[in-house]
């Protein structure tokens, strides 16, 4: 399963999941079939940045804690409750490697290396390969968050910008830019 | 340094599912719930507050 598979949603179950939202901040336990819903696209959102499955699977049981302690804070804003919950999965990620409780991993596969060579304009993955690893070390850790929700993950410019609390258009300006420099870097 | 994995086996979906425990993440809840209402909590704000002024003054 894609872990941006659940980002298209229909009305209905937009409208089915806010009223599991509000029972919910009255009672956790109505959570529930959110928490099941969401469990295993968060997992792989934290497991793709941090190699250890205990502590993944720690860290994602501390985000759906943060979800529903937070309840009370969520307003729907035509926006689908997954990209909230990625919200806080991002900031308890982040939060783990500035506790330095783990290592940062970026997790590629055959399939994406070639669309990430595709708009760098380099042929050959595997004379490529080593130098994209190379450089995926060496750039900053912002641009690496863009590119690899846009071309390793696939998600939208919509679902990155409302993760990053940053307009659609700005996503897409920032994803563009991280994409130069990686560029620049890729051509060093 | 940054640890790049390149066609790493990912787990099966019955695997993650197999981790979920969602009794755990109420207990979590529930405790996090108990500790800002506990009045052990508003105390030991409290007393440090007081400390903190005497000390200044």
């Amino acid at each position: 399963m894609s872990s941006t598979s659940l980002y298209h949603q229909s009305d209905t179950r937009i409208q089915s999941e806010l009223q599991i939202i509000e029972k919910s901040k009255i009672n956790p336990q109505h959570f529930a079939p959110l928490y099941n819903e969401y469990y295993e696209s968060i997992f792989r959102y934290v497991i793709k940045r941090i190699n250890d499955t205990d502590l993944a699977c720690d860290i994602t049981s501390n985000i759906f804690v943060k979800a529903i302690t937070n309840l009370s804070k969520y307003e729907y804003r035509g926006l689908p409750f997954s990209s909230w919950l990625f919200r806080i999965a991002k900031s308890e990620v982040y939060q783990s490697f500035r506790d330095q409780k783990v290592k940062r991993t970026v997790s590629i596969d055959k399939v994406t290396i070639v669309q990430v060579f595709e708009e760098l304009d380099v042929d050959g993955l595997d004379e490529h390969k080593e130098k994209l690893k190379k450089v995926l070390r060496k750039i900053n850790e912002k641009d690496l968050m863009l590119i690899e929700m846009r071309y390793f993950e696939k998600r939208s410019y919509r679902e990155i910008g409302e993760i990053l609390s940053v307009t659609e258009n700005n996503a897409k300006v920032k994803t563009f830019r991280a994409l130069q420099k990686l560029k620049v870097l890729f051509k060093e | 340094m940054r640890k790049i994995l390149f066609n790493k086996k990912e787990l099966s979906s019955d695997q993650i599912n197999n981790m979920r425990d969602f009794d755990l993440v109420l207990k979590k809840v529930q405790a996090q719930r108990q500790y800002w209402r506990s009045p052990w909590f508003y105390g030991t704000i409290g007393l440090a507050s007081i400390l903190s002024f005497l000390i200044f003054i």
